[in-house]
C-alpha cells in the first residue's frame, strides 16, 4: 500500500517538502532552490529525490504562481462584461485613497484596462427583475467586440446578478458557442451583493484561470511523467484543499494560500500538543504573518487585499506586516526604524556579501551571537559577520552607542514591531493572550520566540519540530473543504423556516453537483452557515446553523455572536446576508513520534558561543535540536540548532521537548 | 533619551491610539464611524499637546488639539478619574456639530493630577437641527446645524450624568443610536486610559514624560529642516469659493505664506469676511487644513503630533471665512472650506517648491436625498459624497476618481444603496478627459447619475461648479464640476453648486465631479515622446 504523503510549499525563496510516512511516522524535511521562471521543476526536482516516490499515496501543493502573477500584473489578455454605465465599476473602488498624507495619490491598476472592458446594454433592479432586457441584437453585438479583442479569458459582472443570473447565464452560453476561452461569472464565483467586490473577485478568477490552468496541468503531467500515482491536491486560502481541477473552476480561492499554510501548521500544532488556543506567528525573511487559533479552529475572513486588488473569498484570518530577518534598520530625521523595507532575500541582510550594506535584523543577530556563521543556515548559507558589522558601524557611531548595543537596539525595535501585530491579532479581535501559548516558527520565529512572548503576555512558547518549513507541514494535515454562498439581502423575518431551509437544500445540492467529478469519498460532510447583520449595518457575521434550528435560535445565536464580538445587542431587525454551504471532507491525520524524525544534523560545530544579551556579553552552550530528549528539562541561555533554524533559549528559561517533537519554552520562576 | 527607547515608546503610544481606534469602530453604531471610519483617536499631553495619533480623518489631525485645550480650560484642575468631558462647540476648537469629541484624564498611581488625556472625536448620525443628519444646505445660523454642547461632564469620577444624557438625548432624531455612539466613544477612551497607566507603570511616568517631549521636539525639528529647505520669502495665493448657497457671490479666501528661516507664518488677511450661509470654517478646521499641507511635504516618516505644529504660525482675522464667530453657520466649512484652504496654501507654496501636487477636485460633493419610501411609508435620508480627480505632480500624472486631501471616506455601493433606497443608479463610471492636461495629467472626475422612484427632496452641496482646480508650471486647470437635473420629460437643468430642490419620480440627477489640475507644460511631454 502507498504510504507517503507529501506536503510541497512553493515560497520566493526555496519550496519546501515535508514527506511524511504514514507507515512508521517518519518526517523527512526537504528544501529545494526554487524555480520562479517555471515553479513546476523545483516541485519535480524535489520530489525526484524521493527514494520512495512511486509509493506516494498523496501530494498536496502550496502554490503562489497566482500570487506572483497578480503581484507583477502578468497574465493574460482579459475583457470585463459589466453592466453599460458601469464600466469603470473596478477601478474606482470604494474611491478611497491608500495614503491620507501622500502628495502622490496613486492606486494600484486594476487586471483588466479600461479599453477591454465593454458596457452591456442591460440591467437588472434590486428585487432581480429585469428593466432593461438582455436583447438578441445586443448579444451579437458583444460577440463582434470581444472577436475583435481577441481575449484569453473573459469576465462578466453585471449588476444584481446575485439576485437573479439569467443575463450573465445566457451571455455566457452564447459566448461559450463562440469563444474557446475560459469565462469566470460573478454569479458562480461570488453570488454575492457589494458589485465592486464581486467583480474585483470576478476578474482576478479569470486572470487567474489560464494561468493555473495551464499551471498545474503541467504539474500533474510532470509529475505523472516521473512516476508519480497518487492524488495531487492543491491547497487553498481558506486553509483547506481541492483536487487540481479548482485551478480552471475557481483559481481565485489559491490567490492568498501563502497565508493559509502556517495558520493549518499552528492548527496541526494544535492537534499534536492538544493545545486548543495557539497564538500562530510565522516570521519569514521579509514579512511576518500572525493568526490565531482559538478553540481549535482558525478564523475566516471575506475580503482581502493583494496590492491593491481586493477579492472577497473566504481567507484564514491573518495580520502580515513588514517585519523579518531582512528588515532594514536605519534613521530618518532622527527616528530610529526597523522595516517595513526589507533587503528580502536578495540582495539580502549585510552579512550575505551581495551588495546590501544597510543593516538588518539578521546582521543584528550575527553581530550578537544568535546566529553563527559556521551553522547559518545549517552551514549551507556562507555569511560573512564582519560585513554585518561594517552595515551596523555607521549607525552606532551617529547613536552613540557600542556596536553590540546598536545591534541589540534594532533586535528590540524589531520585536516591538512585531508584538504590536501579535496585539492587534489577538487584544484587538477580543482574545487576551494569557488564555494562550505562542506557536512561533517560520526560519526567523525561533530566533526572537521568547522574548516576543514573553512582552505579549502568553502562558507558553512552543516551537515545532520543523520551524522553517511548517507551513508545507500544514498542507499534508488539511482537510478538503468547499464552500459556496447565495446572497438574499432580505429581513430574517420575511423569510418563513421553510423557505430558508429550501435555499439552503438546493444551495447545498449546487455544490454537491459541482464536486461530483472529485473523487470525492462519501464522507463528505456539510455545514450550514449563515451571515447575519442587524438591518443597516454594514458588516456581517457568520454564524453556524443547523437545519433543526428555528428563526429564534437562529436570533439568539446571532445575538450572542455579536455581544462577543461588539460588546452590544441592539433592538432592531435583523438582515440575512448571505447563506453560506461549506463541504467538508477530513483529510489524513497525521501523527507524529519525535523519535523518528530524520535529521542530517547530528552534532553541532562547536560548543559554546558568546551572546549579546540585556548589555551584556554571556557565554551560551550550543547544542543540537537531534540531541534533545524527550521530557527532559533544558536550560538557557541555550542556542539550539536544526538546519532550517536557530532557537534562542535566554537566560532564567527553561525548555522540554515532548513526543511530539515540540520544544516547550517557559521562563522559571 | 536613546533613540532606541523612543522608537519603542514612540510605537507603543501609536499603538494605544490604534487600539482606542478599534474598540470605537468595532462598538460605534453611526454608519459614519463604522463604515466610513469619520473619527479619530488620540494621546495629549496634560496641557491638551497631541502626542499620538492613530491614521484618521485629515480635518481631525489639528482641530483635535484645540477641543481638547478648550476642554481643559473649562475645567482647570478640576478632574478626577473617572471623568469624561464632551463637547462640539466649533467656536471652541470644534469642526462641526455631528462630530462630538470625548476627552478623559489619565491619572497615574496616585497622582493629584492628570499626567495624559485621552480623546477621540466621532461623526455621530443626527445631532439634532433643522435636517436629519444635521448638514443643512441651507443653515444661515449653527442652531440650525444641531445641538451646540460646550466643554461639559458626561461622567463625573466614573459616575454618569443622567440629566445631562436625557437632555441631549431628548434633541436627537436617533436617541438610541446616540446613546450607543457615546458609550462607544467612552469606552475607547477607558481603553486608552488602561493602556496608558500600564505604559507608566512599565517604563515609568517620568520616562514616558520624556519620551513626549522628545518626540515633540523631533516633530518639530524635523519640520522646521523642511520650511528651512524653502526658499525665504512671502508668497501670496487667492481662490475662489463658488458661494455660500445663500448669494450668487464668491468667496475669496487669501493666504500669505511667510517662510522665515525655520519659520512659517501662515496668514489669511484679505479673506472675506464671515457668509450667511454655512460655508465658514471654525478655526480648528483651518489650522487643520493648514497642518495637513505641511505634513504631507514634511513626509509621512515624521510622526503627527503637536510638535509639527510649532513653527507654524496661523493668522486669521476674527470674523472672516477662515475664522468665523458665534453664531455662524459652519456645517459645509469642514467639508468644502476645508478643501478650499488646502488649495490655497498648496497654491502658495507651490512659488516656494516644486514638490507641490496641482489642485486636486477641491470639493467632497455632498449629495443629500430625503423623501417617502413607497413601499414602508417611512421617511428616509441618504447622503453620500463623491470623489474625483487628483492633482497631477511633479512626477506623476493624478489619480482618478478618488477622494483627496481632507476626506477618504468610503462610497456606498449600488447594489446597497438601491436595496435600502428608492433611488436607482443610473450610470457611475470615470469622467474621461475632466483631468487638466499638462506634462502630467490631471486626475479624471467621476460621473454618477440616480434617477428617483419616487418624490424627493434633493440637497446638494458641492463646489469648483464655476472656479476651476488649478494646474501648476504650465499644466492646465481640470474641469468644473456639473450638476444636471432631467427631468422625465427630457429637460436639463443645470443646477447650481449649492441647492435644495425637488424632484419627481423618474427625474434623474447627474453629477460630474472635478478634474485634477495638470502638471507642467504638455508639449514637455511630446517632445520627451518625440
Amino acid at each position: 500500500m502507498d504510504n507517503l504523503i507529501i506536503g510541497v510549499d512553493t515560497g520566493g525563496t526555496f519550496t519546501d517538502f515535508v514527506i511524511y510516512d504514514s507507515k512508521n511516522q517518519r518526517v523527512r524535511v526537504l528544501k529545494i532552490p526554487s524555480t520562479p521562471e517555471n515553479p513546476v521543476n523545483a516541485v519535480v526536482e524535489g520530489f525526484n529525490t524521493i527514494a520512495e516516490k512511486t509509493a506516494s499515496q498523496l501530494l498536496i501543493h502550496g502554490t503562489t504562481v497566482g500570487t506572483n502573477a497578480v503581484l507583477q500584473r502578468k497574465g493574460p489578455k482579459i475583457v470585463l462584461l459589466t453592466t453599460k454605465g458601469f464600466e469603470d465599476i473596478i477601478e474606482i473602488g470604494r474611491q478611497n485613497r491608500p495614503k491620507l498624507y501622500a502628495l502622490e495619490v496613486s492606486r494600484p491598476k486594476p487586471l483588466v484596462a479600461r479599453e477591454n472592458r465593454i458596457g452591456v446594454n442591460e440591467r437588472i433592479d434590486s428585487r432581480g427583475t429585469q428593466i432593461i432586457r438582455l436583447s438578441n441584437e445586443e448579444i451579437q453585438r458583444i460577440e463582434k467586440v470581444l472577436s475583435n479583442h481577441d481575449p484569453e479569458a473573459i469576465a462578466i459582472s453585471l449588476l444584481f446578478s446575485f439576485k437573479n443570473r439569467t443575463h450573465e447565464e445566457i451571455l455566457a452560453s452564447h459566448l461559450r458557442k463562440v469563444f474557446d476561452t475560459p469565462i469566470s461569472m460573478s454569479c458562480e464565483v461570488l453570488p454575492e451583493f457589494r458589485e465592486f467586490e464581486r467583480t474585483s473577485t470576478t476578474v482576478t478568477d479569470a486572470f487567474l484561470k489560464p494561468i493555473m490552468g495551464r499551471y498545474l496541468a503541467d504539474l500533474e503531467r510532470n509529475l505523472a511523467e516521473h512516476g508519480f500515482r497518487g492524488t495531487l491536491s492543491i491547497f487553498k486560502s481558506d486553509a483547506g484543499i481541492s483536487s487540481p481541477r479548482i485551478g480552471t473552476l475557481r483559481p481565485v480561492e489559491l490567490l492568498l494560500s501563502g497565508l493559509a499554510g502556517g495558520l493549518k501548521g499552528a492548527s496541526f500544532s494544535s492537534k499534536l500538543t492538544g493545545r486548543k488556543n495557539l497564538i500562530s506567528l510565522d516570521i519569514g525573511g521579509t514579512s511576518t504573518d500572525v493568526g490565531v487559533l482559538h478553540d481549535g479552529r482558525e478564523s475566516i475572513r471575506k475580503r482581502s487585499e493583494i496590492s491593491g486588488i481586493v477579492i472577497s473569498i473566504p481567507v484564514v484570518d491573518v495580520e502580515t506586516i513588514g517585519a523579518g530577518g531582512g528588515s532594514l534598520a536605519f534613521l530618518k530625521d532622527g527616528f530610529f526604524k526597523v522595516g517595513p523595507e526589507s533587503a528580502g532575500s536578495d540582495p539580502g541582510p549585510a552579512c550575505y556579501g551581495k551588495g546590501n550594506h544597510v543593516p538588518t535584523v539578521t546582521d543584528a543577530d550575527v553581530v550578537t551571537g544568535r546566529l553563527h556563521p559556521l551553522n547559518f543556515a545549517g552551514g549551507k548559507v556562507q555569511i560573512y559577520p564582519d560585513l554585518a558589522e561594517k552595515a551596523i558601524q555607521p549607525l552606532a557611531e551617529t547613536l552613540e552607542l557600542s556596536l553590540e548595543e546598536t545591534a541589540e537596539g534594532i533586535q528590540r525595535v524589531y520585536r516591538n514591531n512585531i508584538v504590536a501585530a501579535m496585539k492587534r491579532a489577538s487584544i484587538e479581535r477580543g482574545y487576551d493572550p494569557r488564555n494562550f501559548s505562542l506557536l512561533a516558527f517560520g526560519g526567523q520565529g525561533p530566533i526572537h520566540a521568547a522574548e516576543l512572548g514573553e512582552s505579549l503576555g502568553v502562558k507558553e512558547i512552543i516551537i515545532p519540530p520543523f520551524p522553517g518549513a511548517w507551513s508545507a507541514m500544514g498542507l499534508i494535515a488539511s482537510d478538503y473543504r468547499y464552500e459556496h454562498s447565495l446572497s438574499l439581502l432580505t429581513s430574517l423575518d420575511a423569510l418563513s423556516f421553510n423557505q430558508l431551509l429550501e435555499k439552503a437544500m438546493q444551495l447545498q445540492e449546487t455544490l454537491s453537483l459541482s464536486l461530483k467529478d472529485e473523487h470525492i469519498s462519501n464522507a463528505l460532510q456539510f455545514e450550514w452557515y449563515l451571515e447575519l447583520r442587524y438591518l443597516g449595518q454594514g458588516y456581517e457575521l457568520r454564524i453556524p446553523w443547523h437545519r433543526t434550528e428555528n428563526h429564534k435560535i437562529i436570533e439568539s445565536r446571532f445575538r450572542e455572536s455579536h455581544k462577543r464580538k461588539y460588546g452590544y445587542v441592539l433592538d432592531i431587525s435583523i438582515e440575512i446576508v448571505n447563506i453560506v454551504v461549506v463541504a467538508v471532507q477530513p483529510g489524513l491525520n497525521p501523527k507524529l513520534r519525535t523519535d523518528t524524525t530524520i535529521s542530517e544534523m547530528k552534532d553541532s560545530p562547536i560548543s559554546h558561543t558568546e551572546v549579546f544579551y540585556q548589555g551584556k556579553w554571556i557565554s551560551t552552550e550550543i547544542t543540537v535540536k537531534q540531541s534533545l530528549r524527550p521530557e527532559e528539562e533544558i536550560h538557557g541561555p541555550l542556542i539550539v540548532l536544526q538546519e532550517d533554524t536557530t532557537i534562542f533559549i535566554p537566560p532564567k528559561w527553561n525548555a522540554k521537548l515532548d513526543s511530539t517533537g515540540h520544544l516547550f519554552l517557559r521562563r522559571k520562576n | 533619551m536613546d533613540r532606541i527607547l523612543l522608537a519603542i515608546l514612540q510605537k507603543k503610544l501609536e499603538s494605544i491610539a490604534e487600539e482606542m481606534a478599534t474598540s470605537l469602530r468595532l462598538t460605534a453604531l453611526s454608519p459614519n464611524i463604522k463604515e466610513r471610519a469619520d473619527f479619530s483617536t488620540a494621546i495629549f499631553s496634560a496641557t491638551g499637546e497631541l502626542i499620538a495619533q492613530a491614521d484618521a480623518i485629515p480635518v481631525h489631525l489639528g482641530s483635535m488639539s484645540a477641543s481638547v485645550v478648550e476642554g481643559l480650560k473649562a475645567f482647570k484642575g478640576t478632574f478626577e478619574p473617572g471623568d469624561v468631558i464632551i463637547h462640539n462647540s466649533p467656536f471652541r476648537g470644534g469642526t462641526h456639530l455631528p462630530d462630538i469629541t470625548a476627552i478623559m484624564p489619565v491619572f497615574i498611581e496616585e497622582s493629584d493630577r492628570p499626567r495624559f488625556f485621552v480623546a477621540n472625536r466621532a461623526h455621530h448620525a443626527d445631532v439634532g437641527g433643522m435636517v436629519p443628519g444635521s448638514l443643512p444646505g441651507t443653515s444661515t445660523e449653527v442652531f440650525q446645524e444641531g445641538m451646540i454642547i460646550p466643554p461639559v461632564k458626561l461622567f463625573s469620577g466614573g459616575e454618569l450624568s443622567e440629566d445631562l444624557l436625557s437632555l441631549l438625548l431628548e434633541n436627537y432624531r436617533t436617541p438610541q443610536e446616540r446613546r450607543g455612539d457615546f458609550m462607544a466613544q467612552v469606552g475607547a477612551n477607558r481603553k486608552g486610559v488602561e493602556r496608558m497607566q500600564e505604559l507608566a507603570k512599565e517604563y515609568g511616568t517620568n520616562t514616558i514624560l520624556t519620551a513626549q517631549k522628545v518626540l515633540l521636539e523631533m516633530t518639530e525639528n524635523a519640520t522646521r529642516s523642511f520650511i528651512k529647505s524653502l526658499e525665504e520669502g512671502s508668497y501670496e495665493f487667492t481662490d475662489y469659493l463658488d458661494s455660500d448657497g445663500i448669494s450668487p457671490e464668491p468667496i475669496p479666501i487669501k493666504v500669505s505664506v511667510h517662510i522665515r528661516g525655520e519659520s512659517a507664518i501662515v496668514d489669511f488677511e484679505g479673506t472675506a469676511p464671515q457668509v450667511k450661509g454655512n460655508a465658514n470654517a471654525p478655526l480648528a478646521v483651518t489650522k487643520s487644513a493648514v497642518y495637513y499641507v505641511f505634513r504631507c511635504l514634511t513626509g509621512e516618516h515624521v510622526p503627527a503630533n503637536s510638535g509639527g505644529f510649532r513653527p507654524i504660525e496661523i493668522r486669521a482675522p476674527k470674523g472672516c471665512v477662515v475664522n468665523p464667530v458665534w453664531p455662524a453657520a459652519v456645517s459645509s466649512g469642514n467639508t468644502e472650506t476645508s478643501q478650499r484652504i488646502v488649495d490655497v496654501v498648496f497654491g502658495a507654496l507651490a512659488q516656494a517648491t516644486d514638490i507641490v501636487p496641482a489642485a486636486s477636485q477641491g470639493t467632497m460633493n455632498n449629495v443629500l436625498v430625503g423623501g417617502r419610501d413607497p413601499q414602508t411609508q417611512r421617511l428616509f435620508s441618504y447622503y453620500e459624497t463623491i470623489g474625483g480627480g487628483t492633482g497631477a505632480t511633479k512626477n506623476k500624472n493624478g489619480e482618478d476618481a478618488i477622494h483627496s486631501h481632507m476626506t477618504n471616506t468610503w462610497n456606498t455601493p449600488i447594489e446597497a444603496l438601491e436595496t435600502a433606497y428608492p433611488i436607482r443608479v443610473t450610470a457611475y463610471y470615470v469622467r474621461k478627459d475632466s483631468g487638466g492636461r499638462g506634462l502630467h495629467r490631471g486626475g479624471d472626475g467621476i460621473v454618477r447619475e440616480y434617477e428617483f422612484l419616487t418624490p424627493v427632496t434633493i440637497s446638494l452641496q458641492t463646489e469648483r461648479r464655476i472656479f476651476s482646480p488649478w494646474g501648476l508650471y504650465g499644466g492646465k486647470k481640470g474641469k468644473v464640476g456639473r450638476n444636471l437635473l432631467i427631468r422625465k420629460n427630457g429637460e436639463i437643468e443645470e443646477l447650481p453648486g449649492r441647492i435644495t430642490i425637488t424632484a419627481e419620480a423618474g427625474d434623474r440627477l447627474r453629477v460630474e465631479t472635478p478634474g485634477g489640475g495638470g502638471y507642467g507644460k504638455e508639449e514637455i511631454q511630446k517632445e520627451k515622446k518625440m
